[in-house]
């Protein structure tokens, strides 16, 4: 009964609960009045005409009355709207053009906004799947005391700057669970890594302490052979059975008892799927550490203390190349979403000036319609609307306009989104970027209120001007052409930062892409596989089984050749490497070693400058030879006198095949897909043991790879099912792969200053055909006082002309600035600064002229008989 | 019927002091509309001008605001209905302190007019 009560007495608040019922209601108990009334004054005896005459002047005229008890109602605000929102529907429906325009502009407007803000709301304000993220902090290029475990939990706990910390180190491994064998990334850590993260196991428990003093390694039986595995490839293994507790995985062939299930979402680092406890031992230098800021120690004191920390265990370190570079101390945040997130402010940056840029398109077109419907707005004023009325009906126009816009605009945001999702798909613990969630919404909604102010409040302008008397005609001023012409000026503005930045990106992507990268990218079909934990692991078996499958491989019909590394270039993830030097002098920046097949430089179609590439032979025996690239011997003489001299490297592990002769010189191949980050020396070796039993194959082909790619893969699968292949994919999609972000960010910027582009121009044309429509008289006295059609024509073209330069004055140094920030999205600009602005304004003072050929046309063809009879 | 010259001796009723009235009215029991201005003017014999048209927007704002509630109902012994009002406790509270309101600025009235009396 009482949640009854409640709901009623919040329904009786909504204007059109029971409204009929209370019409009548209030109609009946006024009739009663009048009823009474006239009885009584019968019985004082009066005629009946008399009494009813009486009656009604006593109670006074029932429809004021009715109005009176309306307003007590109180619902007199909301009448209000719906007859503005119904009267501003009917004014939008009359002028479907416009409203079409307004619509889609602000569609496009607001929702590229929504889009990009979802992103930015799922990337930087998003949670993460871990307890208090902010005070989470990686130390990079630092390698803890990690030779034993007891030497990293005793370092762990004695650190004056951090709470607790755990060390991980992560490789992609081949897993065997159930079925197949699939490739997967698993890490390795020490006990403590989900405590530090203060993430629990939603099933099962996590490692104990002590898990790690005995661990497994990759390839070495322990006694705690257990293993915590992601949520994902618990439903994909298991069917989310809960008695996956206890089952066995095989990692690289090492069994492995599952303790624990991950809760969803969470898959640091790097999207893993298997966690084990770590096994420590001397001389691995992998581990990266992440640890948990002491309670009140800043960032800022944190980063001292590390430092300092860093200096003291190794010295060495610190310097500017790439052999020794500095510890650093970076947030976890920072460190997960860095590259991201200077790239979705500068977009979030873009989107916001399109849509200034379309609010100043729509305030003009308003500013014309309200000067149109002067007329009306004062016949309206005549007959007792209040200016805060008629303004308050020209808002409600503009909201609704615009929150039309953002129900449509949320359908381009969801576009946005997703082409977003495919070039960068969201982080940890998002499974998508929402467009209907809460913060979106509520941007969406905030976002079409501000748009609706910044084009509805000139408009306004003309209200406060409005009278009672007079104006039956369009309002014009100077004051109003001067706001006309300001707002075209700041399109100019805007459009040309804009321009500025859309083309420093394109023109840095356009190098990007035509950088020379080494190998030529069309008709090659590529493959990986892993021996890991199959019967072809160890003991020199690897060598065999893909000499097998190149074979197969080489006699398919339509390959031209075919050969196989352990690092594909465009694969910049793990390198191994390190000093290498020539003759015993040691080179000043690090190399990474390629171990190849033999054919490799030729199906890669790679430039082999002096020398020759491995035979067949030399890869069997696993020859100490070696093939660099030409930057490596440039670094100790001519390229052309490296051969013949001795590869060599101090302290190498024993699967550096030093020293060898350099039997080859070669173009270096791009292996770096950051445009900031230059590429290391490189130093290819016969592959005659993979290191990481793992390698992608490669072939040449005749036609397109793409048909290619089933038959190959087919062919690997036929010499053994159990060996996983995966990536099978052409070289030009690795290469779409490796740059679909810088694409995406190009086409995004294209796209926004295309579209500011197209609104400039149509802002200038507006405004010229309202100049010369308005003028036309002028003109007409201009021409019979003998000014020339050519005259006419340049008044109009030097009207554009002005606004377009007065816009450049103030644009052309912000686009400076503008500058930096495309920077950041892909990497150095090869064009001189100046280059963008000079297009950008280029082609702005185009796009006027172009939008200024038809009003001066117009002005061009006044009649001056004509234009003077108006008069 | 009235003449004009009754109908200047009579006074205007003071902004919000309807309410004060209606209230005060209700506190005898529930009333409709018709009665509820008979009785206001007939206990101040005639003299305070309720204009009909203005109790009915009162009463609604008056039940809006919770402080009387309105039911339709038969009275004993007639036949037909009439919206009743009556005064809810929320109501009673509303006229306790309109009265001492009111009580307190008739006094302050009083002592700028007639000082002497008030002295």
């Amino acid at each position: 009964m009482a949640v009854w009560r409640t709901l009623r007495s919040w329904l009786s608040w909504f204007p059109w609960y029971r409204r009929e019922a209370r019409e009548a209601d209030l109609e009946r108990e006024l009739r009663d009045h009048l009823d009474l009334e006239v009885e009584e004054h019968r019985a004082a005896g009066l005629s009946p005409e008399q009494a009813a005459h009486a009656a009604h002047r006593a109670l006074g005229n029932t429809l004021n009355i009715e109005e009176d008890v309306r307003a007590a109602w109180g619902f007199q605000w909301l009448e209000t709207l719906v007859q503005d929102l119904r009267y501003g529907l009917r004014m939008l429906g009359k002028s479907p053009g416009f409203t079409a325009v307004a619509v889609l502009t602000l569609a496009l407007g607001i929702g590229a906004n929504a889009g990009i803000f979802s992103i930015v709301n799922t990337l930087l304000l998003g949670s993460l799947p871990f307890r208090e993220p902010d005070r989470l902090i990686l130390l990079q290029d630092f390698v803890p005391p990690t030779n034993t475990a007891r030497q990293f939990h005793d370092w762990r706990r004695q650190s004056p700057y951090f709470a607790d910390a755990a060390a991980f180190e992560d490789i992609d491994a081949n897993l065997r669970g159930g079925r197949g064998v699939i490739r997967a990334h698993i890490a390795q850590a020490s006990w403590n890594f989900f405590s530090v993260l203060g993430t629990q196991p939603v099933l099962g428990h996590g490692f104990a302490p002590g898990d790690d003093l005995d661990a497994t390694g990759l390839g070495l039986p322990g006694r705690n052979a257990v293993a915590v595995i992601a949520y994902g490839l618990w439903q994909e293994l298991f069917g989310g059975d809960p008695k996956a507790l206890g089952a066995t995985i095989r990692v690289e062939g090492n069994a492995l008892t599952v303790i624990g299930v991950a809760p969803p979402g969470f898959d640091y680092p790097n999207k893993t799927v298997v966690w084990k406890p770590g096994a420590f031992n001397p001389g691995n230098d992998g581990w990266v550490a992440i640890a948990r800021l002491k309670t009140g120690v800043s960032l800022a004191r944190a980063r001292a203390a590390f430092a300092a920390e860093a200096e003291l265990r190794s010295p060495e370190r610190g310097g500017d190349n790439n052999l020794n570079p500095r510890p650093k101390m970076v947030s976890l945040r920072d460190a997960l979403l860095g590259p991201v997130k200077d790239a979705s402010l500068l977009l979030m940056a873009a989107v916001v000036l399109v849509l200034l840029i379309a609010c100043t398109n729509l305030a003009n077109l308003l500013m014309a319609r309200t000067a149109e419907r002067a007329a009306e707005l004062s016949v309206r004023a005549a007959l007792g609307a209040s200016r805060a009325r008629l303004a308050r009906q020209l808002l409600t126009e503009c909201l609704l306009l615009s929150f039309v816009a953002a129900v449509a605009g949320l359908l381009v945001a969801f576009w946005t989104t997703s082409l977003a999702a495919r070039v960068e798909p969201p982080p940890l613990g998002a499974q998508s970027y929402a467009t209907l969630n809460g913060p979106v919404l509520i941007f969406t909604v905030l976002a079409s209120i501000v748009t609706a102010a910044l084009f509805g409040v000139l408009p306004l302008l003309y209200v406060t001007r409005i009278h009672s008397f007079g104006a039956r005609g369009p309002v014009r001023s100077r004051g109003s052409r001067m706001v006309h012409d300001g707002l075209a000026v700041t399109q100019v503005t805007l459009t040309m930062i804009l321009l500025a930045a859309a083309v420093s990106v394109g023109s840095a992507f356009v190098h990007l892409m035509r950088t020379n990268r080494g190998y030529d990218v069309t008709g090659i079909a590529t493959a990986s596989v892993s021996l890991g934990g199959t019967t072809h692991q160890g003991e020199r078996r690897e060598l065999a089984y893909f000499e097998e499958v190149l074979d197969r491989i080489r006699s398919l019909p339509g390959v031209r050749s075919a050969s196989g590394t352990e690092f594909l270039p465009l694969y910049a993830t793990t390198f191994i490497g390190g000093p290498f030097g020539m003759d015993g002098h040691p080179a000043e920046r690090a190399s990474m070693m390629v171990p190849v097949f033999s054919d490799y430089f030729r199906t890669m179609g790679g430039q082999i400058l002096f020398g020759r590439e491995f035979t067949d032979a030399e890869v069997r025996s696993g020859a100490k030879v070696a093939v660099v690239d030409e930057r490596f011997a440039r670094a100790f003489g001519s390229p052309a006198d490296a051969l013949g001299r001795q590869l060599t490297s101090a302290g190498a592990p024993p699967f550096v095949p030093v020293p060898a002769k350099i039997v080859g010189v070669v173009r270096d191949m791009n292996y770096e897909t950051d445009p900031t980050v230059a590429n290391e020396f490189q130093v290819f070796v016969p592959s005659a043991h993979p290191v990481f039993f793992s390698a992608t194959l490669v072939a040449r082909v005749r036609g397109t790879a793409e048909g290619r790619l089933a038959v190959i893969r087919d062919t690997i699968q036929s010499v053994d099912p159990q060996v996983p292949v995966y990536s099978v994919k052409t070289m030009q999609q690795r290469l779409d792969e490796a740059f679909a972000r810088p694409s995406f960010y190009r086409t995004a910027i294209w796209s926004f200053a295309a579209f500011a582009m197209l609104q400039t121009m149509i802002g200038v044309y507006g405004l010229l055909a309202y100049g010369v429509a308005r003028r036309t008289n002028e003109i007409g006295i201009r021409m019979a006082l003998g000014a020339t059609r050519s005259n006419v024509a340049r008044v109009a073209l030097q009207e554009a002309l002005l606004m377009v330069c007065i816009g450049l004055t103030v644009g052309v140094p912000l686009a400076f600035c503008s500058r930096s920030f495309a920077t950041r999205l892909v990497g150095d600009l090869p064009a001189s600064p100046a280059e963008p602005i000079v297009i950008g304004a280029a082609a702005i003072i185009a796009a006027a002229l172009l939008a200024a050929y038809l009003p001066a046309r117009r002005a061009m063809r006044v009649d001056p008989m004509i234009a003077l009879r108006y008069e | 019927m009235q003449t004009n010259e009754e109908a200047k001796s009579r006074l205007d009723l003071m902004q919000g002091t309807l309410d004060m009235l209606i209230l005060r009215t209700l506190v005898l029991g529930p009333a409709h509309g018709h009665e509820i201005a008979k009785h206001i003017q007939r206990t101040t014999d005639d003299v305070l001008q309720v204009e009909h048209g203005s109790l009915y927007p009162a009463l609604h704002r008056l039940e809006r605001r919770g402080w009387v509630s309105a039911k339709w109902e038969t009275p004993r012994g007639g036949k037909r209905e009439f919206k009743y009002y009556r005064l809810t406790p929320a109501g009673k509270k509303r006229l306790t302190i309109e009265h001492s309101n009111w009580r307190r600025l008739v006094a302050t009235i009083g002592r700028v007019m007639e000082p002497a009396e008030g002295g």
